[in-house]
């Protein structure tokens, strides 16, 4: 296990108190893409800065590899993308990553990065003028400096154009190729489906449920039999006995995974 | 561990402010320092230039007091600051007047410069050329300069009878007698005063035996 | 260490390219400028308003920067959420405000300096003024040191807004605090006992300042020169600790 979060609570202590954790478990393998979906304000950023090292918990354990993420050696073993990031305004791509690599102490593989990320021709220029999906992408790049196992990602993906969520998403699959271990969270249900292997769902503080989300488990199957149109769910167990069925009756229109709504599994677990 | 480097700070802080405590510092002289030139003052104040001029002036007599027992008095700024109030508003006879009887404390030659500034303003005025021959003739001990500048005091309206008087004693001494007749001379003639124009007539005559004694 | 070095090498860039060289020059030109008109404009000994526009010029940046610059650096950043990058670097709290106090006295040094020798230029006409320059250089950049400690605890407190307020607020009462104390030791006044406590809390900027006594060449104790750094410094460390452990409790 490379990320191991047991019972973590976490109470804001503001003028009005805000319990943001109500006690979240979790444990991530080696070389798994997780997703964390929940709802705003479902406590997914609290538990990302716990993990980050950025906020204590009340109560509670976290571990990275064995060590604490407060820790200056739990900190290098994971890499770290904050929500909507903003950095050194005036420092150049190609500055800020040797800056970062100087300051933690690691080898500078800046064009390297710079390529994965796909910012070699904008690399002397101000981060300042970045748009928003290169700023992501600088900060992405930053996390991945001296090649930690984990990556921690706050909402990679959002407020991003359709152009910009693509590349983000390619550059999360070429880290699973390379074997790293990605934890990220997202409101949008459609973006975990696409890039992860297991997505935990979490509101108001709470896990409600982990999915394997590898294979989908429904489909929505559309078919014609004697002229009329019928739509149905299917579990998929059953799927091929139910397209054998079409075939010797009918005609088949359609198959497709069935979109797993937020609202549903939300509902699902508050019942 | 990293903790106790903060008792040798607030040890070091303590240490440092009872010596500051302790260090007595000296004085710095007390200083004007700076006078504003008076025609970028003027500029400056638009329609409060009696008032700025006042404090100009007041700020002079203070700075006065406070150094007149001073060795190395420098009246140089007194200068400025008197010219500087009088350039402001030059409508202050006063100012003028001020400035030159305090300066003849240390340089007679500062007060008849602004006598002088004063002059322009104010040519009629009388008791300027009258304030100079006295400084001629008191601390100079010029009289014939002294004598030029009483005669310039008794052409100009409102000047005590003394002053022509002055002048014609001056020249006198200076020795230069139909001078000094011509300026007791102007005077009998212009005033209506019977007194005062008997005696004038004495003076005229005592003073024409005088040159004909000395031209034969 | 080192690792702290190179964070404030990099904020001190951030800063520096960020308007700062800009605030500098264009205050090394008002300051030149006005010595020029004042020159002018008053009478006085020749050489004298460079002298005063030299040492209160440097004087001017070793608050101005607090003031205007330091003041910012935590606050801004966490208004503009850019902290968690740095707070994400596997560094003790007491390390990032460090590394920022450090980057503050570059933009300090660095503007006392170029300040000083365009000064230095000025008055050679009449004058070759180089030690007062240089002492007076000195004790600014401890002067710098102190009030940017003031200036990171208030910025790790509070808004910008406030933190450069709060800071100005701590140089004024620093300034006017040998006055009052004087005052009142004078007066008999038991205000001295409770002032002279506070003196060990207030920062007393007064000390930092030899200008009178360089200006007229007066003696002046010789150990001000190394009880302002050291005070200075002790002072830092105190600050720099209570604002990495109010950072540290601050829920970001």
């Amino acid at each position: 296990m490379i990320l191991e979060i047991e019972n973590v609570k976490k109470t804001y202590k503001g003028k009005k108190k805000v319990e943001a954790l109500k006690g979240i478990s979790l444990s991530l393998k080696t070389g798994e893409i997780f997703g964390f979906v929940g709802p705003n304000g479902a406590g997914k950023t609290t538990l990302i800065k716990i993990i980050a090292g950025i906020l204590r918990p009340d109560s509670g354990k976290v571990s990275i590899m064995g060590k604490s993420p407060f820790s200056p050696e739990g900190k290098r073993l994971r890499g770290f993308l904050p929500e909507n990031p903003q950095t050194f305004r005036n420092l150049t791509g190609r500055e800020f990553l040797n800056f970062c690599a100087n300051v933690l102490g690691k080898p500078k593989e800046t064009d390297r990065l710079l390529k994965m990320v796909g910012l070699e021709d904008a690399a002397d220029r101000k981060i300042k003028e970045y748009s928003k999906g290169m700023l992501q992408r600088i900060m992405l790049a930053q996390s991945l400096i001296g090649d930690p196992p984990l990556l921690v990602y706050d909402e990679p993906l959002s407020g991003l154009d359709p152009i910009g969520r693509k590349e983000v998403k390619e550059i999360i699959k070429e880290l699973k190729n390379q074997g790293k271990t990605v934890f990220f969270s997202s409101h949008i249900i459609e973006d975990v489906e696409e890039l992860v292997d297991r997505a935990a769902i979490i509101n108001e503080g709470r896990k409600i449920k982990v999915l394997e989300l590898g294979k989908p488990a429904n489909f929505t199957v559309r078919y014609f039999i004697e002229g009329k149109l019928f739509t149905e769910k299917v579990n998929r167990e059953k799927l091929w006995e139910k397209i054998f069925y079409i075939r010797e009756n009918g005609e088949i229109y359609e198959i497709k995974p069935t979109e797993i709504q937020l609202e549903e599994l939300l509902n699902e677990g508050n019942n | 561990m990293k903790k106790l480097i903060l008792i040798p700070a607030i040890l070091g802080i303590f240490f440092s402010v009872d010596e500051f405590y302790r260090i007595r510092r000296e004085k710095p002289p007390e200083s004007i320092l700076y006078v504003p030139k008076g025609k970028y003052v003027k500029v400056m104040v638009m329609n409060f230039r009696e008032i700025v001029a006042d404090y100009l002036l007041a700020r002079a007599l203070v700075y006065f007091g406070a150094h007149f027992y001073e060795k190395a008095f420098p009246y140089k700024w007194l200068y400025n600051l008197f010219d500087a109030a009088t350039t402001v508003d030059p409508f202050n006879r006063e100012a003028f007047m001020m400035g030159a009887r305090l300066l003849t404390v240390r340089d007679v030659h500062l007060s008849i410069k602004l006598l002088k500034k004063g002059m322009k303003y104010h040519s009629n005025y009388w008791k300027f050329p009258e304030m100079v021959g006295f400084i001629y003739f008191f601390y100079l001990k010029d009289p014939a300069k002294a004598a030029i500048w009483y005669d310039k005091a008794s052409r100009l309206p409102g000047h005590p009878p003394y002053v022509p008087s002055l002048a014609s004693k001056f020249y006198t001494e200076a020795g230069k007698y139909r001078a000094a007749i011509r300026v007791l001379y102007n005077f009998y003639i212009t005033t209506k005063d019977k007194r005062l124009k008997a005696i004038f007539k004495k003076d005229i005559e005592r003073l024409q035996k005088r040159l004909m004694e000395v031209e034969r | 260490m080192k690792e702290t070095i190179n964070l404030s090498i990099g904020i001190f860039n951030e800063y520096f390219r960020d308007k700062i060289f800009y605030f500098i020059f264009s205050l090394s030109l008002l300051l030149l400028l006005s010595s020029f008109i004042l020159q002018e404009m008053v009478v006085g000994e020749p050489g004298k308003v460079f002298k005063d526009m030299a040492l209160n010029g440097i004087t001017l940046f070793a608050v101005a920067v607090p003031v205007f610059i330091t003041s910012q650096m935590i606050s801004n950043q966490i208004q503009r959420k850019s902290i968690y990058l740095i707070l994400s670097f596997p560094f003790s709290y007491s390390s990032i405000i460090t590394a920022h106090l450090l980057a503050a006295l570059y933009i300090i040094f660095i503007s006392i300096v170029s300040y000083g020798l365009l000064a230095f230029a000025l008055i050679l006409p009449f004058e070759v003024w180089v030690l007062p320059i240089i002492i007076h250089a000195f004790l600014s950049l401890f002067l710098g040191l102190l009030l940017s400690s003031w200036a990171i605890l208030f910025s790790s407190v509070t808004t910008t807004t406030l933190s450069a307020l709060s800071t100005f607020i701590i140089y004024m009462v620093g300034s006017t605090f040998q006055t009052a104390l004087e005052y009142s030791q004078q007066s008999g006044n038991p205000m001295y006992f409770v002032l002279k406590i506070i003196g060990y809390i207030v920062p007393n900027t007064t000390v930092f300042d030899l200008k009178p006594e360089l200006i007229y060449r007066l003696n002046f104790s010789k150990s001000i020169l190394w009880l302002a750094p050291i005070y200075s410094i002790s002072a830092a460390i105190v600050l720099i600790a209570i604002s990495s452990f109010i950072l540290s409790r601050r829920e970001l």
